[in-house]
């Protein structure tokens, strides 16, 4: 797909397919608890998908407390909202495809807004091969050892960027 | 002749009018000019070399090994008002839009990652350099990311960056 010339959004009325909405939901590991998110007693109290409860770590009772399945639900929908927002206002001037729209919210969504930066200015600079390159390499996660931890691949990102990534190689 | 006094304040009252509306578009372009000025200003304090120092943390997902991550320690991140280069990479057209963020909650939002090992001040200014995030600290210390690491940039002379031997690829 080309560059859009007109200076308006030509992305502005995208929204994820709910094939790939689905993909997601069942892809995304959700907690149904709070965690400290450097481990115990350490970080910030967290829940679901590292949705921050509060700053320090979490008291013994929020530990204790499960998180409903609608709260975690709500939290995904909010979640796959925002990362569309990004990709609307963060890809501008590219026209996306609806797969290549769903394939940038699927990434946003895992990498975060600001974590999906570099990719989404790729895109929007036309840039698509390299945009892919990137979306590709970012399959690394970390893992706890006896001695702290380390960052591995994970098997199921590499397959996961394969597909984010494959409508930018058409 | 008797002049026209209804078409006489008529004319009047529409000149005002113009002249109010003119009045109004020359404030207005002057604020913009005048915050454009001070936002420029305010980046000047960025632009320039700073060097990676070190790894602080990384995201949830990361692009690359840590061992691959330590490699670019000791590259200097060039920041141009145009143009933000580190590591052979190069992000153009960045806004360098500042905005002050509560630290923890910005990074597990917009970055998944923890702020702890970071050591940000809270509030901490955000500087948007498109393709990442600037963190600043202080006048000579920031925080950016850079494929999913946090490294600590230190500023250094222009001298000191091109001392560099080139880039590993």
């Amino acid at each position: 797909m080309p560059l859009d010339k007109t200076g308006s959004n030509p992305n502005s009325s995208m929204k994820m397919s709910l094939a790939a909405r689905s993909t997601l939901r069942a892809r995304e590991r959700a907690e149904f608890r709070y965690y400290d998110d450097m481990g115990p007693g350490r970080g910030n109290c967290t829940w679901g998908a590292g949705l921050l409860a509060h700053k320090g770590p979490c008291t013994v009772e929020e530990l204790k407390r499960p998180v409903s399945a609608a709260a975690v639900f709500a939290e995904f929908s909010s979640r796959v909202s925002d990362a569309e927002g990004t990709v609307r206002a963060r890809v501008n001037h590219q026209v996306l495809d609806q797969d290549q729209f769903d394939g940038l919210v699927s990434y946003t969504f895992n990498v975060g807004p600001r974590g999906a930066a570099k990719v989404l200015e790729l895109v929007d600079k036309g840039k698509l091969a390299e945009a892919a390159g990137k979306m590709s390499s970012m399959t690394r996660v970390r893992v706890k050892t006896k001695h702290g931890s380390k960052l591995v691949i994970a098997r199921g990102l590499i397959s996961r960027r394969a597909e984010e990534s494959a409508p930018f190689r058409k | 002749m008797k002049p026209n006094l209804k078409y006489d304040s008529k004319l009047r009252r529409n000149s005002g009018i113009k002249l109010g509306w003119l009045a109004l578009l020359g404030l207005t372009a002057s604020l913009l000019s005048a915050s454009r000025a001070s936002a420029a200003e305010e980046n000047d304090s960025i632009f320039g070399h700073w060097r990676a120092v070190a790894v602080l943390d990384v995201a949830d997902v990361a692009g690359k090994s840590d061992a691959a991550a330590r490699q670019l320690i000791g590259l200097c991140l060039d920041i141009e008002p145009e143009v933000l280069r580190f590591a052979g990479e190069e992000c153009t057209t960045p806004a360098y839009q500042r905005t002050t963020r509560e630290p923890a909650r910005y990074l597990r939002e917009q970055w998944h990652a923890r702020s702890g090992k970071l050591n940000l001040p809270n509030p901490v200014t955000v500087i948007d350099a498109g393709c990442t995030d600037l963190f600043i600290t202080d006048q000579s210390r920031m925080i950016f990311n850079w494929d999913g690491f946090f490294y600590e940039a230190r500023r250094v002379e222009p001298v000191q960056c091109r001392a560099l031997p080139p880039i590993r690829r």
